[in-house]
């Protein structure tokens, strides 16, 4: 790992993934939703999971596991349509399956696509989706994504290990939709040109309150939900400007949307 | 029917290439059982084994779009059916004026659109369900043939919306599918969606004037979904109004036939004067102040199903291309409504006035004068047939703000002539105007079915000319078989 340096594959995806989320975040204002997708083998995922879970008292092991603690939150704080695809040829195991769960919605695929050989979707939970990468308000993301019955938590640590497929990892909670290929190119589609015609203002205050469920710490309250307070969004030109949508409303004539997220 | 057995490809009449549509079928297969059963349990009682001579839709060449033939009504070959594709056809309307017509769903409309496509859905089976003991009561097997038909068509106008359902709107577009089976007319838990497909259809002269009026409302928002850019939607509406066309032929021809048998029986008996109720009556025929108050009551009940005189989902479905004007295509404006006001009916202090509103939030007002224009039409036939019988009576519909329980009116009373009154005159007066209980057990006593080829109950006339030009001793409908 020492030798590797840089290019030790943990490190060098926390790498890279920080820099793209910064320049989305800085220079692409008008892009409304991030799509993560990943391509690889599941087993190596694992091991290098199982590594840094071994190693987590060497110096930079536990440099890289803050590191990716932090990636992560990064992303939990951008201001944009978070969406995953869990396609065949992926590799959402442990960390990175950490993306699945950051997502606002996540799809995958239930089966095979027509026309593609490759063997269905799978995910994997590892040790590193139940402590390491808490969120800004002290939670991981599958705590939170449980807030309603904390034995949906238990059911999903019981499955490390596992191969999920799609029904599987809807069925415990994990993914949001489990489509089949018939299915899969109308929905994704549909909902992405849904989400890209919303009002911009009220996507980032809605999914900053779904993102950052239960606890608050003074961190989430500088950095997550409040930042996006409904009061904010009341006030942007969006609403209330002449075109907004408080403006506009009830006449019939569609809201003109400053399509750029702040 | 067993699944197992149906071949999709041979057996389901179709323009949309059905045997290779994957999707479709998939979700066919899972919905068609279910249909089948609704259809048992729902569909008309009894008569399900006799043979019934009904139009089959096979294609949608305006020449022959139709079969008719003999069918068991569980066998009938409900299909997918859609206008042929206009070439190059633009969005005639709203926002998006002039650009290229959808052909899938544009994700930013989608929920809206399903939404307008399960409204008009769940009335098509509604019907059959309110209209499925009327078989057992039929004036003539003429008539009962009239009844199925209309009730398999139904029946092909739900398939038209699942077909649009299941092809267009993935998974919620089969859960929605599925709910139109599961919604029941009249049901206390869960009801159709709109109030009078709730109404029971207790008699024949209730189901002609359901025809003329409630089918009419079918006719006008068909025609506002046929202007959609969606254009799967506006081509399967297209072709639904040629069947509908029928439906309403039913109603006005029924009611004529209705008044013309009063009129001759008054005639024969020396009676002139139309409210020598129960003289009229005595005759076996329905007088033509009760047609009057059951006419009364449909046209409002109708109008209800245009929903408040000023409505933001209307502006916002017309603004995003989705539903437009009745005849939209020919009417000479902006087709956006930017600027443009519309009068609008309005109760404003105490007092029924006309008032200007923006037509963009008018638009099922307008779409409700379309229809009383479109009602008043069939109507003069009516009165002409009274007004050659020599007998002074005029039937007329009901000022808008009578009997209502949506929109502006719903908190007032009116009387037919728009005349406000308060509760305890509405109470007093009330069955002057909608049909009473009285009313009701007289014309169920002359609900008495003829199956005799040829033969018509006495409070009907026989129709000018049979259906498929058959002559009049036909054998509509084979009951033993
Ligand atoms: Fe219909
Ligand atoms: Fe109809």
């Amino acid at each position: 790992m020492i030798a590797q340096g840089a290019a030790f594959w943990p490190l060098q995806v926390a790498r890279e993934l920080d820099d793209a989320i910064l320049h989305l975040r800085i220079n692409e204002l008008e892009i409304a939703m991030l799509v993560f997708k990943s391509h690889g083998d599941r087993a190596n995922v694992v091991s290098y999971d199982a590594f840094l879970e071994a190693n987590k008292a060497h110096w930079l092991v536990n440099e890289v596991r803050h590191y990716w603690k932090r990636v992560l939150k990064r992303i939990d704080v951008t201001s944009r349509t978070l969406v995953t695809l869990v396609e065949p040829g992926s590799c959402f195991v442990g960390t990175l399956a950490e993306l699945v769960f950051a997502a606002d919605r996540s799809y995958m695929l239930i089966g095979q696509k027509q026309g593609d050989n490759r063997p269905p979707p799978a995910i994997e939970l590892t040790a590193m989706n139940f402590g390491p990468y808490p969120m800004s308000h002290g939670l991981t993301r599958l705590q939170s994504r449980f807030q309603a019955d904390p034995s949906d938590i238990e059911r999903a640590q019981g499955s490390i290990g596992k191969a999920l497929d799609a029904e599987e990892a809807e069925e415990l909670g994990l993914v949001t939709f489990a489509l089949d290929d018939i299915d899969w190119d109308d929905e994704v589609r549909v909902f992405f040109e849904e989400r890209t015609s919303f009002s911009p203002d009220g996507l980032t205050g809605m999914e900053a309150n779904l993102r950052f469920v239960g606890p608050e710490t003074m961190e989430s309250k500088i950095f997550s939900r409040l930042t996006a307070w409904q009061n904010w969004i009341f006030q942007r030109p969006n609403a209330v400007g002449e075109d907004g949508a408080l403006r506009r409303y009830g006449t019939g004539q569609k809201a003109q949307f400053d399509m750029t997220r702040v | 029917m067993n699944i197992m057995n149906v071949d999709y490809s041979t057996k389901i009449p179709n323009n949309v290439n059905l045997a290779e549509d994957r999707q479709v079928l998939k979700a066919l297969e899972g919905w068609h059982p279910g249909y089948m059963d609704w259809w048992s349990d729902m569909g008309p009682d009894g008569f399900q084994e006799s043979l019934v001579y009904l139009r089959t839709a096979y294609s949608v060449d305006p020449r022959g779009w139709a079969k008719f033939d003999y069918v068991r009504m569980p066998e009938y070959r409900w299909g997918i059916l859609l206008a042929p594709q206009e070439e190059n056809r633009v969005i005639p309307f709203g926002e998006d004026y002039g650009k290229p017509a959808w052909q899938e769903v544009p994700g930013e409309h989608r929920a809206m659109l399903r939404r307008l496509i399960v409204i008009q859905g769940d009335t098509e089976p509604a019907s059959v369900e309110q209209q499925r003991h009327l078989g057992k009561t039929a004036p003539s097997l003429y008539d009962m043939r009239n009844l199925f038909q209309v009730n398999v068509e139904e029946g092909r106008h739900l398939w038209a919306m699942v077909y649009l359902l299941q092809k267009y709107f993935g998974r919620d577009g089969r859960e929605e599918a599925d709910d139109l089976l599961r919604r029941r007319s009249g049901d206390a838990d869960s009801p159709r969606m709109l109030g009078a497909f709730n109404e029971a259809t207790p008699d024949w002269l209730s189901f002609f004037m359901f025809t003329y009026f409630t089918d009419r409302d079918g006719k006008m928002q068909l025609h506002s979904l046929a202007q959609s850019g969606f254009d799967p939607l506006s081509r399967t509406c297209r072709f639904m109004l040629t069947e509908e066309a029928h439906h309403m032929f039913v109603g006005e021809t029924g009611i004529t036939r209705v008044v013309q048998r009063t009129c001759d029986a008054m005639k024969e008996a020396g009676i002139t004067d139309p409210n020598d109720i129960a003289r009229i009556r005595a005759l076996g025929v329905i007088d033509l102040p009760t047609i009057q108050k059951k006419l009364n009551l449909h046209y409002s009940l109708s109008l209800d199903l245009f929903g408040s005189e000023v409505s933001t989902n209307a502006a916002n479905a017309f603004n995003a291309g989705i539903k437009g004007r009745y005849k939209e295509t020919t009417i000479d404006d902006d087709h956006q409504l930017k600027s443009s006001t519309y009068p609008v009916m309005k109760m404003v202090d105490g007092q029924i006035k006309m008032v200007d509103e923006p037509a963009l939030t008018a638009l099922n007002m307008r779409l409700r004068d379309d229809y009383t224009q479109d009602c008043v039409k069939g109507m003069l036939r009516w009165n002409k047939v009274i007004s050659t019988a020599g007998i002074d009576y005029k039937l007329a519909v009901p000022n808008t703000a009578f009997h209502r329980q949506i929109g502006e009116f719903k908190d007032v009373h009116a009387t037919p002539d728009g005349l406000l009154i308060d509760d305890a005159t509405w109470a007093k007066r009330k069955n002057d105007w909608l049909p009473s209980t009285a009313d009701g057990d007289f014309i169920a006593s002359l609900m008495k079915p003829v199956t005799e080829p040829g033969q018509f109950a006495s409070w009907i006339s026989p129709p000018k000319v049979g259906i498929d030009n058959k002559p009049g001793d036909f054998e509509y409908v084979r009951i033993e078989s």
